[in-house]
């Protein structure tokens, strides 16, 4: 089974929901996807046992070869080439890595290589498998890195929690489009509603089963109860507000390995989940997005 | 520049009006229009910039644009890195613009009051 865990912005609580999910389930897997704010191993600290540099294509010039007819210069829509004072200038950070300069190359001045914008690590922490992924600053896209990390999810059945960038952008439909279920962390603020609308507008256009985690909750009477029961979205759990579990966390602690209260939350979570898609899967057998 | 005209042919100024009388734009990649006045010939001309719609490399294409037509200053008040890379790999000199016209900057090119645009943007 996988889950992803969204919100509609930073600080919602998505890593310590992911996190402390991950950790609930027996040799679960952590998938930081969230590779330009990676801090998902600030808590499990695993012992990285293997990492891989990952790349994008970018051109390079043989000057030698180049005639100067500039038709990958024409043909470029980001404009990563330019050619000035008979030389082609190759802007690598605005390549999107189509290679359709090197095909309109009549001489074959112009060949693809790798520039690295990051790297992902594998690791364990206790019986959790932790995959995490990092871009490198300055970098525009971190969607390479959670591709790469996706195929190093293994295929065995486990529960796996994929922590998602904040927001709706490229990097999270990367992030959600193969896994079972989506949880939406929301914070119990008008805020928080709006931010909530935002992941929940976006996992009904992929038709995602989801969920509600409520963080930081103080009472039922809060403005993301209310959205949810007006708009009927499943709430399937509450993090209560307490110093406590903000203490630990500025510790970089994983609270569900240390508190059996907490622990079971997260055990109860992931079990209504585990029937959701297991529910889900039954009834949308031939439906697929 | 200390002495008139020797290798200066062409001046390039962004704005957003095609007038002579019209102030200079704010900006270099994506401005809609960019004057073109040869001193020699003391002709004019005003162009179109395509990359203003561009989702990203406006200025990269803009600073093409200008080294296509062979200009040898360009005057503005800000120019983006890459931007500024094409430029100064052509040879073209980045002026500072400063308030006024079109025509007022042009003069004051001419009269060489102008001052290089130093670094990245602003």
């Amino acid at each position: 089974m996988k889950v992803a865990v969204l919100s509609g912005k930073g600080g919602t609580g998505k890593t310590f929901a992911a996190t402390n999910l991950a950790a609930s389930a027996d040799n679960g897997v952590y998938v930081d996807c969230d590779v330009e704010e990676p801090n998902g191993h600030l808590f499990f600290k695993p012992q990285v046992e293997y990492t891989e540099s990952v790349g994008v294509l970018v051109p390079q010039v043989d000057p030698q070869k180049c005639s100067g007819c500039r038709k990958c210069v024409e043909f470029c829509k980001f404009n990563a080439l330019a050619y000035a004072a008979h030389t082609l200038m190759v802007f690598e950070e605005m390549c999107h890595s189509c290679g359709g300069c090197t095909l309109m190359c009549p001489t074959g001045a112009l060949t693809e290589k790798v520039r690295a914008i990051g790297q992902v690590e594998r690791g364990y922490s206790e019986d959790t498998l932790v995959l995490s992924g990092f871009l490198n600053p300055g970098e525009e896209s971190g969607v390479p890195i959670i591709q790469k990390l996706l195929t190093m999810i293994p295929d065995n059945g486990a529960v796996t929690v994929l922590d998602a960038p904040p927001g709706s952008a490229c990097t999270v439909l990367e992030t959600i489009q193969d896994v079972d279920y989506c949880i939406l962390v929301a914070e119990p603020t008008v805020f928080g509603v709006h931010n909530l609308a935002v992941v929940y507008e976006l996992v009904t256009l992929f038709r995602k089963p989801y969920g509600v985690i409520i963080n930081k909750y103080l009472s039922q009477d809060n403005p993301v109860t209310e959205f949810c029961s007006k708009s009927r979205l499943n709430i399937i759990g509450s993090i209560p507000f307490e110093q406590e579990l903000g203490k630990k966390l500025a510790d970089g602690v994983v609270v569900a390995r240390h508190n059996g209260r907490y622990e079971r939350v997260f055990k109860e979570i992931l079990d209504r989940i585990d029937e959701e898609v297991a529910s889900s899967h039954e009834a949308g057998a031939g439906i697929k997005r | 520049m200390d002495e008139e005209g020797i290798g200066l042919m062409k001046i390039a100024i962004p704005t957003a009006e095609k007038s002579m009388d019209a102030h200079v734009g704010d900006v270099f990649g994506r401005s809609p229009v960019f004057l073109i006045y040869d001193i020699e010939s003391k002709g004019h001309e005003f162009i179109e910039n395509d990359a203003l719609h561009r989702p990203g490399g406006a200025g990269v294409q803009a600073a093409q644009l200008l080294v296509d037509h062979k200009v040898d200053v360009v005057i503005t008040p800000q120019c983006g890195e890459k931007a500024q890379e094409v430029l100064r790999r052509a040879e073209i000199r980045i002026c500072r613009s400063i308030e006024g016209s079109l025509q007022h900057n042009l003069q004051a090119c001419l009269n060489d009051k102008l001052t290089d645009l130093e670094g990245g943007k602003q």
